[in-house]
């Protein structure tokens, strides 16, 4: 109990600590105008598209996008850019009846959001180290409820920036849009959201694993980067097509150490659909983490 | 309660080629002030690493308050730490960190606790100020206050008088006077006179190994040793009949002998100063014991 305790007590001061730090309020601010960004540019596809089919069905433009929203969703470019982004085409038929917005918003929370964590994350432990900061918490709770609620102090800063992003896609979609479901859109920013966060999560793990490795911030966050791009590096290569034909059933369980493997299924609207993979995702968050914790509990801080 | 607040039996060090302790041994009574004195690399703060868990000894004994080597679970809020050269978490004010160690020591009013250890490191009216924005010196009193946090039995102070103005070293030394009879301080520091003005007990480390280890009273001969600071070379051997059987020797203007058996330092005073006047020596002082810097120095010399 006292070790859940002191994880808690040190994940509420991290956060503070990183809410009232520039670095925290700058990569929040990312998020958030990455997401607006991001919107916005999509309102102005939406709006190309609607402008090519008005053309072809011989009605009257609009200025704002949205206006033909259902013909869009119908139309066979819409699908065929969906189906890039998921690399599924049964996936993209049925996302095809979500609000735009949040699949857009979800898409560039999976693409960006690793490298948002390896930016804001990767030196949280290993600063602390360097700085000698850690010993002031060594003396009152243990190595592990601390980095514990390192992890715990870093997911909730990264949800809360996710969340912030989710309403800033709101918000732009709500005045960008004509035909825009607040509801609809609202409860499916949420879902994404809580997705999104869930693959962030095993590179958070990944990240602040690293972070307990060295003593050095420039090291730390080197290496943060650094494995990150092995990662979806490592996976790419075992994704193409001659590497698979190889041995099969060997790559593709070798695949599934990768968090990327399981990023389509984040994509899928029903929870039961997304459980496998988020299940999977958060293992593989924690076992990184804890690999690294290893190094951090047996050595000098 | 210990009779040993700290046991240390055989503890070394490495880093890499550097050997930081070899075979250090030393115990520390419970309830006394006691300083480490070493240059530097002698292993101090290698030491204070070891007991509050930080750094892993390669071979050794730690006893904590009794209770083996330091533990979070047995020891969290019993043993304090004034670490050097350690940050402090730099976004946060004064009151939100000293809150923060309050609660993971499990104090149930963490803020009043916060304020109270400020009020005595003189920083009650710093609460809300960042860390970043405070000085080095109310940074050093800030860090100073962390660790008076609670009522822990054993507090380990690594220079903890590094960088601070005169005043506030003045002030400093009242704060661990202060805290004698309460707890057990270790207080490492190069300033001897700081040691000598705040601690009872004294250890001399060198290259990882305690050289020396005691009372104040006993490694500068406070008990039993008279020092007098002459104005000008005497002539010892003229004094001898006076100093017969007390051992005297003279040092630069320092003259120095020991009390007989049971002898009280006034009355010595009374029959030693007026003869060595008589004598033709102009006396400037007159202390029992040597100054714990000569007398460390003496240790090193030998």
């Amino acid at each position: 109990m006292r070790a859940i305790r002191d994880a808690w007590i040190v994940a509420r001061f991290d956060l503070g600590e990183s809410l009232r730090s520039r670095k925290a309020i700058i990569f929040l601010a990312l998020y958030v105008a990455g997401a607006i960004g991001a919107t916005i540019l999509f309102t102005e596809l939406l709006q190309n598209i609607e402008e090519q089919l008005a053309e072809q069905l011989l009605v009257a433009r609009t200025d704002q996008p949205g206006s033909l929203t259902q013909a869009v969703m119908e139309s066979p470019e819409l699908h065929a850019v969906l189906a890039r982004l998921v690399h599924d085409d049964a996936l993209a038929t049925a996302l095809l009846g979500l609000p735009p917005v949040a699949l857009v918003y979800h898409w560039i929370a999976l693409t960006f959001g690793p490298a948002f964590v390896a930016l804001t994350s990767s030196d949280t432990i290993s600063g602390e180290v360097a700085t000698g900061s850690i010993r002031y918490a060594l003396i009152r709770t243990d190595r592990s409820s601390w980095a514990a609620g390192k992890l715990i102090g870093q997911g909730v800063l990264l949800m809360f920036g996710l969340s912030l992003g989710a309403l800033g896609a709101w918000v732009t979609g709500y005045v960008q849009l004509a035909s825009f479901d607040p509801w609809a859109s609202a409860t499916w920013l949420a879902h994404y959201a809580i997705t999104a966060f869930i693959f962030a999560f095993a590179h958070l793990g990944l990240v602040m694993g690293v972070s307990q490795l060295t003593r050095s911030v420039p090291w730390s966050r080197a290496l943060g980067l650094l494995s990150l791009v092995l990662c979806f590096g490592v996976h790419g290569w075992l994704s193409r097509e001659h590497v698979q034909e190889s041995a099969p059933v060997l790559v593709d369980s070798i695949r599934q150490f990768f968090p990327a493997a399981h990023r389509l299924d984040l994509w899928r609207p029903e929870w039961l659909d997304v459980a496998p993979g988020a299940i999977a995702l958060l293992a593989i968050g924690l076992t990184l983490f804890t690999l690294g914790h290893l190094r951090l509990a047996r050595r000098d801080a | 309660m210990s009779r040993f607040a700290l046991r240390l039996q055989g503890l070394r060090k490495r880093y890499g080629k550097t050997v930081a302790l070899d075979g250090l041994t030393l115990d520390v009574p419970s309830g006394v002030v006691m300083g480490l004195v070493g240059p530097n690399g002698a292993g101090k703060t290698t030491t204070f690493g070891i007991i509050s868990g930080a750094v892993r000894p390669d071979a050794g004994r730690v006893d904590v308050l009794g209770e083996g080597p330091f533990d979070p679970g047995r020891h969290a809020g019993r043993l304090t730490v004034l670490p050097q050269d350690c940050e402090l978490n730099p976004h946060s004010s004064a009151g939100q960190l000293l809150t923060f160690y309050a609660r993971l020591q499990g104090i149930s009013r963490p803020k009043q606790e916060a304020q109270r250890v400020l009020e005595i490191v003189r920083l009650g009216d710093r609460i809300g100020a960042r860390v970043r924005q405070l000085s080095h010196g109310m940074k050093r009193r800030l860090a100073v206050a962390q660790a008076l946090i609670g009522d822990p039995e054993l507090i380990l102070l690594d220079e903890p008088t590094g960088g601070l103005d005169p005043h506030l070293v003045v002030e400093m030394r009242q704060v661990l006077r202060e805290q004698k009879g309460e707890r057990t301080l270790i207080v490492s520091s190069h300033v001897l006179s700081d040691l000598e003005a705040t601690c009872d007990h004294v250890a001399f480390l060198e290259a990882g190994r305690c050289t020396k280890t005691g009372s104040i009273d006993l490694i500068t001969g406070r008990s039993r040793l008279v020092s007098i600071r002459l104005a000008q070379a005497v002539d010892l051997v003229a004094l001898e009949p006076l100093l017969e059987g007390r051992e005297p020797a003279l040092e630069g203007l320092w003259l120095t002998y020991q009390l007989r058996e049971e002898e009280d330092p006034s009355d010595s005073h009374a029959e030693i100063i007026p003869a060595l006047v008589s004598h033709g020596a102009r006396v400037l002082e007159v202390r029992l014991g040597r100054t714990l810097e000569r007398a460390y120095l003496d240790s090193r010399e030998s």
